[in-house]
């Protein structure tokens, strides 16, 4: 019996949850099939929306419970990434430096005090009034040797390098030319090299250029820059904070369908309108998000920007705005849902005591 | 009309069932083709109850839990009345082709 009565949870409280108990016990059944698990789960959560004869609110819960998934997952994963890993420091990173710059004394600075690098370091209030600047992205660490150029070719110095790494457990990627493009004949102008390495929850990108300002004939400049890669611990997280916030999504939008379902023409449109509005500006940047955030769980390279970075950039307004009004649409169907509750409970009253 | 709502509503056409009464009844009906869980019979309900095909009849006190018996109301009657129509014509016609191809299935 307990296992059908925890299968009932997906059903709204009342009645409906005993009545369905009765119907899966009167067989003489107690303990549900794996089959009868998945058919109340989703039946229930269908229950939970009202409105049985009602698609719209289904395709409207998907909507919602999508967005709510997008935004719990990104702040998930933006609290899960305070507890990652840090860049190596001390000795680890000198044993990076070195590898890569042997007997040449060398740099390093780090873009980003924590875990996001914003270039404008707003206040909290000033995040909450405006979010991220557009050049936000995650922190990196760069390293490059003292004075930034090395004497020599580039080529054989990127090949050397390349080696040493993978020497030192590195799995070192391809290494592609870089340079700008001659627009007359579509050429690359090869002007330096780029080559990424991968070990220990870090990738380093190290890119020489000859181009750079500055740099003496016959050297070229040299920078590595080093990205976390988000941790087993980090996904994990963030896709738990995609799942509650669906539910969360579906749920609320069942109890604000169900409480005005019997609702008047204006407040049905005082929950639906603005709700649909916010759909209408979170979907772009959930669809954006959400494959961003597929591409950071199951892509094979690092990011330099977080899956939700759009969301707290360009789209930060938009996000803000579509919250306020999901939560209008929330007041208002509380709102409702207690005025018509009261005027039932006035009506029964009088009625009784007529009789 | 889908299948399972067909048979819930012919289920319902003679007399009131409750929840279980009427799996029992779509199940014997049918003949065990179809076997319908409990949670898409309750979601069928609360369509057609909706939808103004059933309707709440009594309820009923058994070992304490409230058993709720549903009926066929007038416009249920007549959408079931029009799915068996429907069905008896298409019945019809698919017999009607199948007579001829054996027909000329002979003179061959």
């Amino acid at each position: 019996m307990r296992g059908y009565r925890a299968a009932l949870w997906a059903y709204p409280k009342g009645p409906r949850r005993e009545e369905l108990l009765d119907t899966l016990t009167a067989g003489g059944r107690t303990w549900p099939t794996p089959r009868e698990v998945g058919n109340l789960f989703r039946h229930g959560m269908r229950a939970r929306l009202g409105r049985p004869s009602s698609r719209g609110v289904v395709v409207l819960a998907v909507l919602v419970a999508l967005s709510t998934a997008f935004l719990s997952a990104a702040v998930a994963s933006r609290l899960a990434w305070e507890t990652a890993p840090d860049f190596p420091v001390g000795a680890k990173l000198a044993a990076i430096q070195e590898t890569l710059f042997p007997g040449t004394p060398h740099w390093a600075a780090r873009n980003g005090d924590g875990v996001v690098d914003d270039t404008l370091r707003p206040s909290t209030g000033q995040l909450l009034l405006w979010g991220h600047d557009e050049d936000f992205g995650m922190a990196t660490l760069t390293i490059g040797p003292e004075g930034r150029a090395i004497a020599g070719d580039y080529r054989a110095w990127t090949e050397a390098a390349a080696a040493r790494l993978a020497r030192e457990g590195w799995d070192v990627g391809t290494t592609a030319p870089t340079g700008p493009t001659d627009i007359a004949s579509g050429r690359l102008l090869q002007e330096g090299t780029a080559v990424e390495a991968t070990r220990d929850g870090i990738t380093m990108t190290v890119e020489t250029s000859t181009a750079v300002v500055g740099t003496p004939p016959g050297s070229f400049d040299v920078t590595a820059t080093l990205l976390r890669l988000p941790h087993g611990h980090v996904a994990a997280l963030t896709w738990t904070g995609w799942l509650i916030g669906a539910l969360a999504g579906w749920l609320v939008t069942g109890w604000a369908s169900r409480r005005t379902e019997e609702a008047g023409p204006v407040a049905g449109f005082l929950t639906r309108g603005p709700v649909v509005i916010a759909l209408f500006l979170w979907t772009p940047l959930t669809v954006i998000g959400t494959l961003g955030l597929l591409l950071e769980t199951f892509g094979d390279s690092a990011s330099d920007k977080p899956f939700w970075s759009l969301s707290a950039t360009w789209g930060y307004g938009v996000t803000q705005l579509g919250v306020l009004l999901c939560l209008m649409s929330v007041v208002v169907a509380a709102v409702d849902g207690r005025r018509r509750g009261q005027q039932a409970a006035a009506s029964a009253g009088s009625a009784s005591s007529v009789r | 009309m889908r299948e399972p709502t067909f048979w819930i509503l012919t289920a319902l056409a003679t007399r009131p069932l409750h929840g279980y009464g009427v799996l029992q009844e779509v199940g014997r009906l049918s003949e065990g083709q179809m076997k319908l869980q409990a949670g898409t019979l309750y979601a069928a309900l609360d369509r057609l109850t909706a939808e103004g095909l059933v309707e709440p009849d009594h309820d009923e006190v058994v070992d304490g839990r409230t058993r709720r018996y549903y009926r066929l109301t007038d416009y249920g009657v007549i959408a079931l009345q029009a799915e068996t129509g429907r069905l008896e014509r298409n019945a019809r016609t698919a017999t009607r082709q199948l007579s001829v191809r054996h027909g000329r299935e002979q003179t061959a």
